[in-house]
């Protein structure tokens, strides 16, 4: 004897799943266009400063304005891991360079020192801060190609 | 986001979608496929294409990828196979097509459906900036590196003092980034890119349709695309179509390797198609070397039973399906040569093979609850995962056929991967939350091609009992493809 209804069973929540989930499906592109309609006019700056934060968007554009693109800064955060590669992410095409102690110990790092723009995240869509440190070549070190260009 | 933006972003569609038509025009397996049919394989292939090309040209050859290279690389094939377009047509090739019925209403209403689902994140991507963790932890950074020095080989990824996240990940899709934003020109915040990824989700379900036509039927293919286009991890989750990993465009071109391998006819074009699927899975993400192996091996095992001329033949298209991706493999070795390791996740790293089967089963009761949960969770997959099992298990006389055996095993390998992953690793609980649904992704076209044929059986069934007694749906049954 074959077994009907299984397949009716399965046609049926086949249905109830396409009805279900179509409907959010079209109600997800409904709310996009709604939201693109919205934010037709604004510039890619504002509509960053809608989703990133007024206060965040503002401080990367600062901090864009003052290191140049080819040279690069230290990176450090007091918040979370995350909340630097944002910072790093939105600071591209500079270079990063992690803030860390001497590895080993007592030593000199040549690159950290002669790197003089320190940028810190401070947390999740929290503005970062920029410092502006003295550069300097390291006794032992020769002198990276970005300090010969930097003013 | 500007209509200028927008008109780069769908612009940056076309960089990629030509070229493959053009290439597509040179392989019989594709070129003799239907526009709607072609059109995911032509997308995928120009972006192996291009991206390949623009790899070798800058790693091997030290040409800076800028506009005249970008666009020589995208222009060749696209010129090439407009060329044999026209000739074909002169020839009265394309004139022997077969004669096209008109389509039934309901399947054009779903086919509209699936439009309207998909343009919801290709609005999303056009709209908001990119805010996902890989993609600006680790893929777009790579591509802005890879564009402002206009190499392959930045001096981030080589000097071990810059801060990279995950430097040795496969560079395809931030070169495709890169070629994107250099071509048009994108300035500071412009992501001229986000559509690109869009772009692999519509080549996904194209490429769904493709294989469920082939193994099922159309009436197959049109509800499994359908069913498919809905979770919404697919489209707005980390690692849908308006984030910037690299997972959709992996699962695409696994899946798009599978349908060409396992369902297409065999062949040295389709062969070669499949073999350069293969390729771009391997330049997509560190996983698709582990995919394309077990891919390798189910179409060998079906090349060697299909073998249907001299030796020579059968070994002459299982070279054609490996030597892209051999290639491939060896270029990506290649550019890893010049990276020193970092902050890299190495999931396999420690891994031993006593831990691995001493966890295997220490673990299960830690893993099967987490990775039940994201699998059945209904803000991701809308339950999707319910209806699939259950048209698998209805519609399990699918599985006598050797075919959907071996799609179910190919479907299978993400997930043991994963597994794999989460017996060795120390954070498991976290890593499968991060994880689990982007190897279901990875999974989704060869399941997808399963569930296709289950629902193949199932619709059968239902046609079946209508025509014993005398019903107007007996054109359903007679609509199915032979059994491959």
């Amino acid at each position: 004897m074959q077994w009907r209804s299984p397949p009716r069973l399965v046609f049926g929540l086949m249905l109830l799943y396409l009805l279900v989930a179509g409907l959010i499906g079209l109600r997800s592109t409904a709310l996009r266009f709604n939201a693109k309609v919205r934010t037709a006019w604004l510039s890619t700056e504002a509509l960053r400063a809608r989703v990133f934060g007024k206060a965040y968007t503002a401080s990367i554009r600062q901090i864009r304005r003052t290191i140049p693109e080819d040279e690069p800064y230290l990176l450090s955060t007091t918040g979370d891991l995350g909340s630097m590669l944002w910072v790093r992410f939105d600071l591209l095409p500079r270079r990063a360079v992690l803030l860390k102690p001497p590895d080993p110990p007592g030593t000199v790092d040549c690159w950290q020192n002669q790197i003089r723009w320190l940028v810190t995240a401070t947390g999740s869509y929290r503005p970062p801060v920029l410092e502006e440190r003295t550069a300097r070549v390291p006794a032992g070190c020769s002198a990276e190609p970005w300090t010969r260009r930097a003013p | 986001m500007t209509a200028a933006s927008v008109a780069a972003n769908l612009a940056g569609l076309a960089l990629f979608t030509f070229p493959g038509l053009g290439l597509a025009e040179w392989i019989p397996a594709l070129g003799r496929l239907p526009l709607r049919r072609r059109l995911g394989y032509a997308y995928l292939l120009g972006v192996v294409a291009v991206g390949v090309a623009l790899f070798v040209l800058s790693h091997l050859f030290g040409i800076p990828l800028r506009r005249p290279a970008i666009a020589v690389v995208a222009a060749a094939p696209a010129g090439l196979g407009l060329l044999r377009h026209i000739a074909q047509r002169r020839r009265g090739a394309a004139g022997a097509t077969a004669v096209r019925r008109p389509a039934r209403p309901w399947r054009i209403w779903a086919g509209l459906a699936v439009t309207a689902v998909v343009l919801g994140p290709l609005t999303s991507a056009l709209t908001a900036p990119l805010a996902d963790w890989d993609g600006r932890m680790t893929w777009c950074p790579l591509a802005a590196a890879m564009r402002h020095e206009g190499t392959v080989d930045p001096s981030v990824m080589v000097d071990s003092h810059w801060f990279v996240v995950n430097s040795p990940y496969p560079p395809l899709l931030p070169l495709a980034q890169a070629a994107v934003q250099e071509m048009f020109g994108a300035r500071e915040d412009e992501e001229f890119f986000r559509a690109l990824y869009v772009g692999f989700l519509i080549a996904l379900l194209l490429v769904i349709y493709d294989g469920v036509r082939r193994a099922a039927g159309p009436s197959a293919a049109i509800l499994t695309v359908l069913c498919a286009a809905l979770p919404p991890f697919l489209s707005y989750g980390a690692g849908g179509a308006t984030s910037a990993y690299s997972d959709l465009p992996l699962a695409a071109f696994y899946g798009a390797a599978l349908v060409l391998l396992l369902l297409g006819r065999p062949g040295l074009s389709s062969a070669g198609a499949g073999g350069l699927m293969l390729a771009g899975a391997v330049l997509s993400k560190s996983e698709g070397v582990w995919l394309a192996v077990p891919a390798l091996l189910l179409a060998a095992i079906r090349l060697w039973r299909r073998r249907d001329g001299p030796r020579r033949t059968t070994w002459g298209r299982l070279a054609a399906v490996s030597i892209p991706g051999l290639a491939a493999a060896a270029l990506l070795a290649s550019w890893r040569a010049g990276i020193p390791a970092r902050i890299d996740v190495q999931y396999f790293s420690g891994l031993r093979l006593s831990d691995l089967v001493v966890n295997a089963f220490l673990r299960v009761p830690r893993i099967l609850p987490e990775v039940l949960h994201w699998t059945f969770r209904w803000a991701d997959w809308s339950g999707f995962w319910v209806l699939f099992l259950a048209v698998l298990i209805v519609g399990r006389a699918a599985f006598r056929r050797p075919g959907v055996r071996r799609l179910l095993l190919a479907g299978l390998v993400p997930l043991a991967i994963a597994w794999g992953a989460y017996v060795v690793s120390p954070g498991v609980g976290e890593l499968i939350g991060e994880t689990w649904n982007r190897f279901l992704l990875q999974a989704l076209v060869p399941l997808a091609l399963v569930f296709g044929c289950a629902l193949r059986d199932l619709l059968r069934r239902s046609a079946s009992k209508y025509q014993r007694v005398g019903s107007k749906y007996q054109r359903v049954r007679s609509s199915y493809p032979p059994v491959w």
